[in-house]
């Protein structure tokens, strides 16, 4: 059998072996496009298929399309979640001209909204099995472990990235793969916002500072100023993004990353 | 394998996309849909643009270029006045798509006197329905034995083509147009596209590039180089049309009809039946091995007033599919001419397959690569609909507006064609804004474009220092400056910016004055003061 493949150029035959993996085997090599600006942030550069990258902070929504754009327009679904019931206090629904802007392809989104808290998880493990992310809006707080532990399980499996945001504690229950802390760059301006000011000026830009931290090999913790949104409402990277170790609080000390 | 092909008439009308946007021909005006030049007005050709071309190319080469998004529910409904003035001199006329539909000719031409007569009296009356919309378009109306020389002919102007004619009519013309979009649907095989393409790939690469060229060979040659779908090019393209080689018979009455006890007078209420109905139909074929290439809709009013419509698809409908012509129809119904307007509510409604197929599979690519498949994704869809109603899942389309919420409408993503709406191919989007992508511009619009916006906008406290709430006067200016929301302190905020809407209508008028806040927390909010009280209508988050 080898010797038929002797004068195949090897990057050919992973690459091909890649692709005929079986459908059912875990998903997480694959990777969905991801857009320059995060691509310090997560390791290996690009969205990996199958993870929970949970984001919070003041600017997570700008901060997640931004996150799905590039695999959004390459092709990919995105579903929003939104919990429910109308009326009741619940967490504002998206923006769909800020999602445009940002980069997603509205042609290949869908909106549920809204979800009540008893039905979450099962929509969501339906979105799992047709969409490659969703976008989980303010995730219900009362959803029992085991069935989110299920849930991420299945997600791992057909290869669907979780993208929770605004999570109550700021932490996924079942620990996400990576997690996105945004804080404004407040010395760039009343809430990170250039453009306005005191009684003048409209919001035209922010600029934020996003902290990506993982597990296992991507503990180290990676930091990006990002525009969130820019001033076409794209998500970019501040001039050239600089990566730098955050130290570590009694851990060793990080190895400098230009 | 009949031996005479009908005599088929083809009524096109050229930019259709931009016709129904009421643009007149002698503007320089293109249409895009997904940052691709669907449509260019003659006005826009002459400065260099093509159809195809990307939205950036076009604007570089013409700069006073107008340019449009596309709105095919718009041309939809639009069409529906042409398709009735057709309908004055033709008994049952097709609709392709939106901008084309054909019609049986023989009994036609007969009843008026020839074909160069009928040819005449449907532009006439066409061009009048064209002249109410816009200024300076003419149909073309194509007269010949077999669908592709009509459809060329109503394509370059109009006219007939002798019986027997249509060989040396197409002799001139490039192979190449069969693969345009609009040739799609013409019947080669029901899965021939893809097959279709290569083989006239190659065939250009050999240098075969006219129908003349390639109809001068051996049928007995052809085959045996290019295999079936080389047989079918080779018949088009000897103007011998296969009329729709593996049509069968409907093997049973296989219509489906639902009467309504309480007659039903909104659209998304019966565009939903529709759904159901379509699910119906498409399961029965479905259990038969077959799919649906023609479909006849019929709605009944309460006054007894009858709407009936044949919708072709070039591959078979699926459900969803079926669910947006019958949305299509009905819209394009009430929103039509006033005579023919219904003037009471749908007691019936039924869906008859006029034209099946076997199902030969509609196959997408054996491993994928990214994006989902939009069959998979419409099960999904109906999965959630059916747990949490319809209503609950939904897709975005394009509106336009000066509020953040106004610009995307939520419609049902079941009554909704996911497959066709996502396209088999992605193709990168545009990187400018959406305000900058046609569409009317909305002065009074804010710049940055909120994250989250309200449904319903919530009810907020705007105060000033002394505790009292925010004023803004009927000029539009600010009583005393703002200082907390909510109980959060106030760091920057910008505005008012009064807006004033629809002063004319006195239901819907409304004036609001919005401001945006920047919160000690970094929060940034967009809250609109209304009738007295301040609402929060979005948050940059």
């Amino acid at each position: 059998m080898a010797s038929a493949f002797r004068n195949v150029d090897p990057s050919l035959l992973a690459a091909l072996a890649a692709r005929v993996r079986p459908a059912g085997a875990d998903a997480t090599d694959r990777l969905l496009p991801l857009d320059d600006a995060f691509a310090g942030l997560l390791r290996r550069g690009g969205l990996q298929r199958g993870l929970t990258v949970a984001i919070d902070g003041v600017g997570a929504t700008t901060c997640a399309f931004g996150l799905v754009a590039a695999a959004s327009r390459a092709g990919s679904w995105l579903a929003v979640v939104v919990p429910g019931p109308v009326g009741a206090a619940r967490p504002l629904p998206v923006g769909l001209e800020a999602a445009e802007r940002a980069g997603v392809d509205p042609a290949r989104l869908v909106v549920v909204d809204p979800v009540p808290a008893d039905r979450w998880v099962d929509v969501v493990a339906a979105l799992v099995e047709a969409v490659d992310v969703v976008l989980l809006v303010a995730p219900p707080a009362a959803v029992p472990q085991g069935r989110v532990r299920r849930l991420l399980a299945r997600a791992r499996e057909r290869g669907a990235v979780l993208v929770p945001i605004g999570w109550g504690g700021g932490r996924w229950p079942e620990g996400a793969d990576h997690s996105l802390q945004v804080a404004p760059d407040l010395a760039a301006g009343p809430g990170g916002w250039e453009g306005i000011g005191v009684g003048h000026g409209t919001l035209l830009a922010r600029r934020v500072e996003v902290t990506a931290r993982g597990r296992r090999a991507a503990s180290v913790p990676q930091a990006a100023t990002l525009w969130l949104p820019g001033p076409d409402g794209r998500v970019a990277a501040v001039a050239r993004p600089v990566l730098r170790p955050v130290p570590v609080p009694g851990g060793p000390a990080a190895p400098e990353v230009s | 394998m009949s031996d005479q092909p009908p005599r088929v008439a083809v009524l096109h009308v050229p930019n259709w996309p931009a016709v129904a946007l009421g643009v007149d021909a002698g503007d320089p005006v293109v249409v895009v849909a997904a940052d691709r030049v669907v449509t260019a007005t003659p006005a826009a050709r002459d400065e260099g643009v093509v159809e195809g071309m990307r939205r950036r190319t076009a604007q570089a080469r013409a700069p006073a270029l107008v340019v449009l998004e596309r709105d095919r529910d718009l041309e939809a409904r639009r069409f529906e006045a042409v398709v009735a003035a057709v309908t004055t001199c033709v008994p049952a006329v097709e609709l392709a798509v939106p901008g084309t539909c054909r019609f049986l000719a023989a009994a036609a031409s007969r009843h008026a006197g020839g074909d160069d007569l009928l040819v005449g009296a449907v532009t006439e009356r066409v061009d009048a329905v064209l002249a109410v919309l816009a200024r300076g378009w003419c149909c073309g109306v194509g007269i010949a034995d077999g669908i592709v020389a009509a459809e060329l002919a109503a394509r370059t102007g109009g006219g007939t083509v002798p019986p027997g004619g249509s060989a040396a009519f197409l002799a001139p013309f490039p192979l190449g147009v069969l693969a345009r979009p609009w040739s799609r649907g013409m019947p080669v095989t029901a899965a021939g596209v893809a097959d279709r393409r290569a083989t006239l790939d190659l065939l250009d690469r050999l240098g075969v590039d006219t129908f003349g060229a390639f109809a001068a060979f051996d049928p007995a040659t052809v085959l045996a180089r290019f295999g079936a779908h080389g047989v079918a090019l080779h018949r088009l393209a000897r103007g011998d049309d296969p009329v729709l080689p593996q049509v069968v018979e409907p093997p049973t009455d296989l219509a489906v009809a639902v009467g309504f006890d309480d007659p039903v007078d909104r659209l998304d209420r019966a565009a939903f039946v529709a759904k159901t109905l379509a699910d119906r139909l498409v399961a029965t074929l479905g259990d038969a091995g077959l799919v649906c290439r023609r479909l006849v809709v019929e709605a009944v009013t309460e006054d007894g007033d009858v709407l009936v419509r044949p919708w072709l698809h070039p591959v078979g409908f699926t459900a969803g599919a079926i669910a947006e012509r019958v949305r299509w129809q009905l819209e394009g119904w009430v929103a039509g001419p006033a005579a023919d307007r219904p003037g009471a509510g749908l007691v019936s409604l039924s869906l008859s397959p006029d034209l099946v197929t076997p199902a030969t599979g509609r196959q997408e690519g054996l491993w994928g690569g990214v994006g989902g498949d939009p069959e998979e994704i419409a099960r999904t869809v109906a999965r959630l609909a059916g747990l949490l109603g319809p209503d609950a899942v939904r897709v975005p389309e394009r509106r336009g507006g000066r509020h953040p919420g106004e610009s995307h409408v939520l419609v049902p993503a079941t009554t909704v064609d996911l497959g066709e709406r996502s396209g088999p191919h992605p193709r990168p989007r545009s990187r400018r804004r959406p305000s900058e992508r046609g569409g009317a511009p909305w002065p009074g619009r804010l710049p940055a474009a909120p994250a989250r916006v309200a449904a319903a906008p919530a009810p907020c406290a705007v105060v000033d220092a002394s505790g009292a709430p925010v004023v803004v006067d009927g000029r539009g200016v600010l009583g005393e400056p703002p200082v907390a929301v909510d109980g959060r302190r106030v760091v920057a905020w910008g505005g008012p910016w009064p807006v004033e809407e629809r002063w004319w209508d006195r239901r819907a008028r409304r004036r609001v004055a919005r401001l945006q806040v920047v919160l000690e927390d970094g929060r940034a909010l967009l809250v609109e003061l209304e009738d007295g009280s301040w609402w929060l209508s979005a948050a940059h988050d």
